[in-house]
C-alpha cells in the first residue's frame, strides 16, 4: 500500500497507531478458520463511527479493499483480508451506549464482547440471550455479521431475533440507520437483511439489541445413553411431547472423554452419548416438565439422569459444554469444526453417515452439537503438519456437508459461509438464486471493496470442492458413501 | 388491438379462459376502488412466472394478491393493469411434525394451515386479524401480526425460507427448510412486509410451535391513564408465561361489547393478559398478578376478571374481528413500550368526538387507533390524522395508515416520512424491479 495512503489513514485514527509490520500481520492473516490465510496490508483501530466512515471513504478513494474484524473467532474465514488491504479492527469501539430496562433494550458499540453485555445487565435481572460458546471473547458486531447462535437458541432464537436496530457505515462510507428501539419500522426490514451478511454489506458501528429478563428458575439435566441413536430418539421424544427446552445439546463418547479429562465433572466415560437439557421459565410446572423429560429419557434406554443440584453444578456442566471445543483441542494438534444443519428427525441417519465418513478417511470425529435444532458440529481431529492428512480432512469435510444437504439440510447453522463454504453454495442454490443474492450485495457493495469475494462464488467460478479446496462435487465419493450407508443399515 | 388486449390474449392462453377475469368479474379485485383491467388466477408456479413475464413484456403493472383481507394497506394506485391472485395456490407441500417445520403455498388460507397443524398439537405463531380468506402469503407480504407476538414474535421470527418470482418472471429461493440456517443472505427478511413490491411469494417454510397446554385470560381494569404505566411495568416484570398483553380504551371496549357479544366490563382502560399453561400453572401466575396489583398505589384499585374456555375464545376472536372494523381510519403506531401510557393520555386529551378506539399490543409498543368515519368529512378526518401524527411525533414513534377512505388516503402520507436508509430501499427496489411493475407507488416513499 502506498505510503501516502498509510499517512492519510494514520491521520484519521490518530493517536491510535496503525499496524503494518509483517510480524504483526500474522495475528490478522486468519480467524478461527485456520486453513486459509492472507495477511492484510494494514490494521486500523478506529474509536468512533466518524473514524470508521472516514477510513471507508479513504479506501474507496484509493480503491483499496477493507474488512471489519471483531475478535477474530469466526470459523468460516469471514474476517480474513482475502485480497489484502485494510483490516478495520473494531475492538476499541466496545462501549455500552445506553441501557433501557423499561423497554428491554440496550444500545452497544460493535466491539463489545458478547458476555460483557450480559454481565452489565445481570444485577438488574437481565441478560442478552444469544450465547455463542465463544461469548467470552466474540463481539456483538461479529455476532451481527454472522447471525450467531449458541446453545440457547432452540427456545430463544439466534442473533437476528434479538437485534432491533443498526447504525451502519455503508461500503461507500455513508452512514445510515436501520430499525431502532421501536418495533415494526415501516419499509423493508433492512435490519433483518443486514444481520448475517458476513461483513459484506457494510460496517456496523452501533447495535440496538433486546435484553431479556432472566428466567425465574432454571433446571439443568444430564442424561447418559449407550448410543447416539438412543439419545437422538430421546431428543425426538422430548420435542414430540411439545416441550421446548431452553437448550438441548448432545455430546458423543469422544467428546465426553475429552471434556471429563478437562473439567472432571464425574461424567461416565463409557456412555455413548449424553444430552444436556436445560429448562427455564416460571417455576410453575417446571418440576412436572423435568419429570416428563426424565421419563422420556428412561423410555429411550437412558443409563442415568442427573439433575444439577445447585448453581455451581449447573455452571460446571455448562463449562463442559462451552469448553468442549477446547477440550477436544487437548486430544489433537488441530481440529476442523463443521456446522451443518439437518432436519431434527434425520439425526440418527446423519450420525451414522458421520461414522462412515470417519472410518472411510481414517479420521477421528467428535460430535458436540445443538441437537434440539439439528445443528451438527462434527469436529474432525487432525495434525496440520501432515499434509496428506489435511487432504483427507478436507475430503471428509466435503462429505459431511454433502450428507447434510442430502438429508434436506444446509451448509451452516451459525458459523457462516465466509470463504470456507462459499464454493459449496451451488449445492443448495441455483445460479438464479445466487444471482439474486449477488444483486442484493451489489446494492450495498457495488465496488466489491467491502470484504470482497466471500459468501457467494463469483459468477461462473463456482466449481466446488472439498470445502475449501477445489474440484466439483465428488460424485464417486458421494455414491460410495451412499452404498456404505446402505451396508450399515443392513448390518444394523 | 391495445397492448392490454394483447396481454389479455396471452394471459388467457397461460391461465385458461376461466381464470382470467375482466370487467364485472374483476370488480371484486379492485384495489382501493381502482378497477383492475385484468385479474389472473394462475394455477401453478410456472403460470405465475409466465403471468409476470408477459406483464413485464407488455409494460403492464401487476398487483399481487392473496385473500384480499388486507389489500387496503398501501397508497392508492393510479391504475391497475393486472391483479395476480395466488388464491388457487393453496396446498401444503410438506409437513414433518417432528421437525416442527412446514412448507406451504402462498395462497393457503391461514386458518386452513392452523387446522392441519392443530390436529398435530402444533400451530404457526401468527395470529393477525384475519378472515377465512386471509392467506399465508398475504400475512407475510403485509407483515401482519397479532397479540401472541409478545411471546412468539412476528413473521421474521417464524419464516425459515421462501421462494419467489420476481418481476421478470424468474424464480428464486432463499433460506431453507431447517430451523437454524445462515447459508447465504437472509433474503426472507427482505420479502417479509415488502408488500409484493419485490416479487410474488410462491412458497413459504415456517417454524411451528407446540400448542400451549392451556390458556387463561385475566382482565385488569384501570381507572385512568395514570395507572397504566405502573400496571404495565408490574406485569412485564413478573415471572409469567404471558403470550399476549393487550390494552383497550373505553371506546374499544364499548364497541367490543356492542359489536359482537363479547362480555367485557366497561372501564376507562382494560388490560387483557393471556397466560399459558394448564390450570395449575395458570393458577400460580394469577396469584402473582393479584399480589403485584395489590402492591401498587393506583388512583383506584385495579379490578380483575377471568376468561376461560369458550368465553375466552369468543373474547379473542371478537377482538381480532374488531381490528378489521370497516368504517374507520385505522392507524398502526409503533412506540417505546414505556410510552404507550403517555400516548393514551395524549389521545384522551384530544377529546375526539366520536371517540377513537385504541387497542394496543402493550407489551410490544404497537398501538392500533381506529378513527370512526361516520359522517366525518374528508377534511375532518385529515385533521384528525394530523392530530394523531402530532401525538406520535412527540413520542418519536412511527405510524402507518392501514385503512382509510380512498379520498383520505390520496391526501395523506400513508407510510409516514422516510429515513436516511431510504436510499438503500430505493436501490433494492430498483435492483429487483427496475421497471416498477410490481405494486408501483403503493409502498413507503412511493416505491
Ligand atoms: C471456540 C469457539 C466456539 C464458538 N461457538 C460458537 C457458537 O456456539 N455459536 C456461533 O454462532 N458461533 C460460534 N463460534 C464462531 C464465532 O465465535 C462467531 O462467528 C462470532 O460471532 C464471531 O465474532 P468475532 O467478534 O470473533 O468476529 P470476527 O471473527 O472478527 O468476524 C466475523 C465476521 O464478522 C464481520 N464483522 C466483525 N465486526 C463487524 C462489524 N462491526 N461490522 C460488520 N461486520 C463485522 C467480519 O468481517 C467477519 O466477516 C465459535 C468460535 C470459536 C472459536
Amino acid at each position: 500500500m502506498e505510503p501516502s495512503v498509510l499517512q492519510e489513514l494514520a491521520a484519521i485514527v490518530a493517536p491510535q497507531p496503525l499496524l503494518t509490520q509483517p510480524e504483526a500481520m500474522l495475528v490478522y492473516e486468519c480467524d478461527g478458520h485456520t486453513l486459509d490465510k492472507a495477511p492484510p496490508d494494514v490494521v486500523v483501530f478506529p474509536t468512533s463511527t466518524e473514524q470508521v466512515a472516514a477510513v471507508v471513504k479513504l479506501a474507496n478513494r484509493h480503491d483499496v479493499p477493507f474488512v471489519a474484524r471483531g475478535a477474530g473467532t469466526g470459523l468460516s474465514g469471514g474476517a480474513l483480508a482475502l485480497e489484502g488491504g485494510i483490516v478495520i479492527e473494531m475492538c476499541r469501539m466496545n462501549k455500552i451506549l445506553e441501557i433501557d430496562y423499561g423497554n428491554q433494550r440496550a444500545v452497544v458499540q460493535p466491539g463489545l464482547v458478547n458476555l460483557h453485555l450480559s454481565l452489565a445487565v445481570s444485577d438488574a435481572g437481565f441478560y442478552y440471550a444469544p450465547d455463542p460458546s465463544s461469548q467470552g471473547s466474540c463481539t456483538i458486531g461479529g455476532n451481527v455479521a454472522e447471525n450467531s447462535g449458541g446453545p440457547h437458541t432452540l427456545k430463544y432464537g439466534v442473533t437476528t431475533n434479538h437485534v432491533l436496530g443498526l447504525e451502519v457505515v455503508l461500503p461507500n462510507g455513508d452512514l445510515v440507520h436501520f430499525g431502532g428501539a421501536v418495533l415494526d419500522t415501516p419499509g423493508y426490514d433492512l435490519t433483518g437483511l443486514f444481520v448475517g451478511s458476513e461483513g459484506t454489506f457494510g460496517i456496523v458501528t452501533s447495535v440496538t439489541v433486546r435484553i431479556m429478563r432472566k428466567p425465574q428458575v432454571v433446571k439443568t439435566l444430564l442424561a447418559f445413553f449407550d448410543t447416539v441413536e438412543a439419545a437422538s430418539n430421546a431428543v425426538s421424544g422430548i420435542i414430540g411431547a411439545g416441550i421446548i427446552p431452553a437448550a438441548l445439546e448432545m455430546m458423543d463418547n469422544l467428546t465426553i472423554q475429552a471434556v471429563e479429562a478437562a473439567i472432571q465433572a464425574s461424567l461416565p466415560l463409557d456412555a455413548g452419548a449424553l444430552l444436556l437439557i436445560e429448562l427455564d421459565g416460571i417455576e410453575d410446572g417446571m418440576e412436572a416438565d423435568a419429570q416428563r423429560i426424565a421419563d422420556i429419557c428412561q423410555q429411550n434406554d437412558c443409563q442415568n439422569v442427573r439433575v444439577a443440584q445447585d448453581d455451581a453444578e449447573r455452571a460446571l456442566l455448562w463449562k463442559g459444554r462451552k469448553e468442549a471445543f477446547g477440550a477436544i483441542g487437548r486430544l489433537t494438534p488441530n481440529y476442523y469444526t463443521h456446522d451443518g444443519v439437518i432436519p431434527r428427525t434425520r439425526l440418527p441417519e446423519a450420525l451414522t453417515r458421520l461414522q462412515i465418513i470417519s472410518h472411510r478417511y481414517g479420521l477421528r470425529i467428535a460430535n458436540v452439537f445443538h441437537a434440539g435444532d439439528g445443528n451438527l458440529h462434527p469436529l474432525v481431529l487432525y495434525d496440520e503438519r501432515d499434509g496428506e492428512e489435511v487432504e483427507r480432512v478436507l475430503k471428509a469435510g466435503h462429505d459431511i456437508l454433502q450428507a447434510c444437504v442430502d438429508l434436506g439440510g444446509v451448509l451452516s447453522g451459525e458459523h457462516g459461509i465466509g470463504l470456507e463454504k462459499k464454493n459449496c453454495m451451488p449445492w443448495l442454490f441455483s445460479e438464479g438464486d445466487l444471482d439474486v443474492m449477488r444483486r442484493v450485495r451489489q446494492v450495498f457493495n457495488p465496488q466489491e471493496l467491502c470484504n470482497p469475494n466471500k459468501v457467494i462464488p463469483l459468477r461462473g467460478r463456482c466449481r466446488c470442492g472439498a470445502v475449501t479446496g477445489d474440484g466439483t462435487p465428488d460424485h464417486e465419493t458421494h455414491e460410495a458413501v451412499a452404498t456404505a450407508m446402505q451396508d450399515a443399515h443392513v448390518r444394523a | 388491438m391495445s397492448a392490454l388486449d394483447r396481454l389479455a390474449t396471452s394471459l388467457q392462453s397461460v391461465v385458461g379462459e376461466e381464470h382470467l377475469l375482466t370487467d364485472a368479474a374483476a370488480a371484486p379485485y379492485a384495489v382501493d376502488d381502482v378497477l383492475p383491467s385484468l385479474v389472473a388466477l394462475p394455477g401453478d408456479e410456472t403460470q405465475v412466472a409466465d403471468v409476470l413475464r408477459l406483464a413485464d413484456e407488455h409494460a403492464a403493472t401487476v398487483f399481487p394478491r392473496g385473500g384480499g383481507s388486507h389489500v387496503q394497506l398501501g397508497a392508492t394506485p393510479e391504475r391497475v393493469d393486472v391483479v395476480l391472485s395466488v388464491e388457487r395456490l393453496r396446498r401444503q407441500l410438506a409437513y414433518e411434525p417432528g421437525d416442527m417445520t412446514t412448507t406451504v403455498q402462498a395462497g393457503m388460507p391461514l386458518s386452513d394451515l392452523q387446522g392441519v397443524l392443530g390436529a398435530q398439537g402444533q400451530f404457526v405463531a401468527l395470529d393477525p386479524p384475519a378472515t377465512a380468506a386471509t392467506t399465508i402469503g398475504g400475512v407475510i407480504a403485509t407483515n401482519a401480526s397479532g397479540p401472541r407476538r409478545l411471546l412468539y414474535g412476528t413473521a421474521r421470527d417464524v419464516v425459515l425460507g421462501v421462494s419467489v418470482v420476481t418481476a421478470d418472471g424468474a424464480r428464486s429461493k432463499a433460506g431453507g427448510r431447517v430451523v437454524k440456517n445462515v447459508t447465504g443472505y437472509d433474503l426472507t427478511k427482505l420479502y417479509i412486509g415488502s408488500l409484493g413490491t419485490l416479487g410474488v411469494v410462491l412458497e413459504l417454510t415456517f417454524k411451528v410451535h407446540p400448542l400451549p397446554p392451556g390458556e387463561e385470560t385475566i382482565g385488569i381494569a384501570c381507572a385512568g391513564h395514570a395507572d397504566l404505566l405502573p400496571v404495565l411495568n408490574a406485569l412485564l416484570r413478573l415471572p409469567l408465561r404471558l403470550n399476549s398483553l393487550e390494552l383497550l380504551n373505553a371506546a374499544a371496549l364499548a364497541a367490543l361489547q356492542a359489536g359482537n357479544g363479547a362480555t367485557v366490563p366497561p372501564a376507562p382502560y382494560l388490560f387483557l393478559a393471556r397466560l399459558e399453561g394448564d390450570a395449575a400453572v395458570t393458577a400460580g401466575q394469577k396469584q402473582r398478578i393479584a399480589e403485584a396489583l395489590r402492591g401498587l398505589s393506583l388512583s383506584a384499585p385495579a379490578t380483575t376478571q377471568d376468561w376461560q374456555s369458550e368465553d375466552q375464545q369468543r373474547l379473542w376472536s371478537c377482538l381480532a374481528t374488531q381490528a378489521l372494523l370497516p368504517d374507520s381510519v385505522a392507524a398502526k403506531i409503533g412506540l417505546r413500550i414505556t410510552d404507550v401510557a403517555a400516548f393514551c393520555a395524549a389521545i384522551e386529551a384530544l377529546l375526539a368526538d366520536p371517540p377513537w378506539l385504541l387497542h394496543a399490543h402493550a407489551g410490544n409498543g404497537i398501538v392500533s387507533v381506529q378513527i370512526p368515519v361516520g359522517k366525518g368529512s374528508e377534511e375532518t378526518l385529515l385533521a384528525q390524522i394530523q392530530a394523531l401524527d402530532g401525538c406520535v411525533e412527540r413520542l418519536n414513534g412511527h405510524r402507518v395508515i392501514e385503512r382509510a377512505p380512498v379520498a383520505v388516503k390520496r391526501r395523506c402520507e400513508v407510510w409516514g416520512p422516510v429515513g436516511d436508509n431510504f436510499v438503500v430501499m430505493q436501490a433494492l427496489k430498483a435492483s429487483y424491479d427496475p421497471r416498477h411493475r410490481l405494486n408501483p407507488g403503493r409502498f413507503i416513499g412511493g416505491l
